[in-house]
């Protein structure tokens, strides 16, 4: 049983508050995943977990026990860091095998542990190695069998993949999940990379400026983005964001901006009536942005034309870079589908995953 | 390409020979006869080999003593200045206390006053301590080192913290970390100032002048110098007795010849 609480938990650096007001129940055996910019107080909030920084106020639960004051080797927890923090002078060995040690684990135990969690990391052949002598994969899954011997209540992870180049980084990534299958205990992941957030956590937590703008599931922070910051952060490449006018009345309501015009759905229509202000921020991600030539769409569906600058060719998706208008919009279209550069394409949206934001406060309206 | 390499080559032999020349001629010179050791123009092999120099320098002066205390001096320097200085470094380092930065700059600033101004409060020291005359007095100034201090402070900042925050994780107290993770990393800062203590303290032959004075309690530094009034113009005798004095430390070097020269020349690098 290990639920992990945070209550109003405030950190401040002097006058400098890093994380405000950060109230969240992890379940147990949930993976949970922190994601947010550069320097949004995702490592902090960890690190208040961990026992490595003070909590300016507020109060953390782990189980039923009050941590606040707790020393870090008292919580039942392990960390993994983002360089590993391996250390230099021990065999990958003794490596894992130094936290049982320090406390007082039976040699045997020791030994029959580390070997397990060494097999199941693919690490049996390296135990007597150095960690100078390892690759930064071979590196990192040392670091998580570390913390996989002690067999916590929580593992803390701080961007433990950001070291390794793209290919191990998916490889890794599924490994992780697979481990927490396996292990089935309480995980708290940092990252700012949102695809790792989106593949690995049963529920995100996405912060901005130490404040937490939403917590949910990955599809529903995708479908659902509670504020435009969400919304721009979660998904790639980034949702488009147009200026927009509610035109219309009741039946017959639409969005129109620079270049665009854009039909909604009835639902969207129905809560649009009530929106207060007439200006609005309309987000559309590039995936729901199709070319109207190769849906045959009507053409009272054509939202606008976009005038096409770059052309990204991934494979199985192209990217197109355009202007609409005076906008510059992305647009993900299949892969198999030609463009050129100052080509004319006709834009359909896809009415029923259009989102609305308040252009005052950036809330979603829809919700 | 093969030019320059010979150039090099040059400059290290005529560098090596002017640092040999002396020890050449101090061996020499301890097998010649007191005449042909001052003999114009100088001898470059002894027409005789009179052996007995060593044994009658030998037989002059204590050196078992020499030996004893120049040794137990040596080791209980290294001892306590690389453990103090460790401890110190390591606080330096990585503690947060009030005045800490204060306190660091006074350290420095005994680095640079001259090491002579200390001898009078050091000596004032040992004499109330009823100690002149021991051991204790010859390792006592040598017990802390600033310099020390300094070089494992270096040495400890340049170890990442997430290494202490694991061993926090790991269930390490603060003297665990400073122990287990933190000592091991610095071994070659600790070899380093190992090394520079016992050069030192070899070397140092003011302080034992001036604080043991009996012949019984005298390092090989002061021994020899005792020598040299002895016998201000029997060069081979002197010259016999420093032979005497030094191979220990040659011995030394060859052994260690390898952390010797890392340790003075990848100080602060190795992390
Ligand atoms: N000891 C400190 N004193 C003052 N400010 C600090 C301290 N540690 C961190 N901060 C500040 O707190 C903020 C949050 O830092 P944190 O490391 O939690 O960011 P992060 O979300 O993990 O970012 P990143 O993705 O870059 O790791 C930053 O603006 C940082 O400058
Ligand atoms: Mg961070």
């Amino acid at each position: 049983m290990a639920e992990v609480r945070l209550e109003h938990i405030r950190k401040a650096y002097g006058d400098n508050v890093i994380v405000k007001d950060f109230d969240l129940t992890i379940r147990d055996k949930e993976f949970m995943v922190f994601v947010g910019p550069s320097g949004c107080g995702k490592s902090t909030t960890l690190r208040m977990i961990a026992g490595l920084e003070d909590i300016t106020s507020g109060k953390l639960y782990i189980g039923d026990k009050l941590m606040n004051d707790v020393s870090p080797k008292d919580r039942d927890i392990a960390m993994v860091f983002q360089n590993y923090a391996l250390y230099p002078h021990m065999t990958v060995y003794e490596n894992m095998a130094f936290g049982l040690k320090m406390r007082h684990v039976p040699k045997d135990v020791i030994k029959r542990k580390v070997q397990e969690a060494a097999a199941s990391l693919q690490l049996t052949e390296l135990l007597d190695r150095k960690p100078k002598a390892l690759s930064g994969g071979q590196r990192q899954r040392v670091a998580m069998g570390r913390a996989v011997v002690r067999e916590p209540s929580v593992f803390l992870m701080d961007e433990p993949l950001s070291n390794l180049d793209a290919k191990l980084r998916g490889t890794m990534r599924t490994e992780i999940s697979r481990l927490h299958q396996r292990l089935q205990t309480t995980m708290i992941y940092v990252t700012h990379d949102q695809t790792e957030a989106m593949t690995l956590g049963d529920r995100i937590v996405v912060l901005n400026d130490g404040v937490i703008q939403q917590v949910d599931t990955p599809m529903n922070l995708y479908r659902h983005p509670c504020n435009k910051f969400v919304a721009g952060f979660i998904g790639s490449p980034s949702m488009n964001f147009l200026p927009a006018r509610i035109v219309g009345e009741e039946g017959e309501v639409y969005l129109e901006g620079d270049g665009f015009h854009a039909n909604v759905s009835y639902d969207m229509a129905q809560k649009l009536v009530d929106v207060g202000a007439r200006e609005v921020l309309l987000g559309v991600r590039p995936d729901d942005i199709h070319d109207a030539g190769v849906l045959l769409a009507d053409k009272k569906e054509i939202a606008g034309q976009g005038n096409v600058e770059i052309v990204e060719q991934l494979g199985a998706t192209t990217l197109l870079h355009m202007r609409l208008g005076t906008q510059q919009i992305v647009a993900s279209m299949p892969g198999g589908q030609e463009y050129a550069v100052g080509q004319q394409v006709p834009l359909v949206f896809n009415i029923d995953n259009l989102h609305v934001f308040s252009t005052h406060d950036e809330r979603n309206l829809m919700l | 390409m093969e030019r320059k390499h010979w150039l090099i080559h040059i400059v290290l032999i005529l560098g090596a020979v002017t640092m040999l020349v002396p020890f050449y001629w101090m061996l020499v010179t301890s097998l010649k006869t007191l005449v042909e050791s001052t003999q114009v123009p100088p001898t470059l092999w002894p027409q005789t080999f009179v052996w007995t120099n060593y044994s009658d320098v030998w037989n002059s002066l204590p050196f078992a003593a020499f030996y004893v205390n120049t040794f137990g001096m040596i080791f209980f320097r290294i001892i306590g200045s690389v453990f103090f200085s460790a401890t110190a470094a390591y606080a330096f380092a990585r503690l947060e206390f009030p005045g800490r930065d204060m306190l660091f700059g006074l350290v420095l600033v005994t680095m640079m006053i001259p090491g002579q101004l200390f001898l009078i409060p050091q000596y004032e020291i040992v004499a109330r301590l009823g100690q002149v005359d021991t051991l204790f007095a010859l390792v006592m100034p040598g017990l802390v080192s600033a310099f020390g201090t300094f070089l494992l402070r270096q040495f400890f900042l340049g170890i990442p913290k997430e290494l202490e925050e694991a061993a926090i994780l790991d269930g390490c107290n603060r003297w665990q970390i400073f122990w287990k993770v933190m000592l091991p990393l610095a071994r070659s800062g600790l070899v380093a100032l190992g090394i520079f203590t016992a050069l030192f303290a070899w070397k140092d032959l003011m302080w034992p002048l001036i604080v043991n004075t009996s012949l019984d309690e005298m390092p090989l530094a002061s021994g020899l110098a005792s020598l040299q009034g002895q016998y201000s113009t029997n060069f081979p005798q002197l010259m016999a007795g420093s032979v005497i004095a030094i191979w220990p430390m040659v011995v030394l070097f060859i052994i260690f010849q390898k952390q010797f020269i890392q340790g003075v020349a990848g100080t602060g690098s190795k992390s």
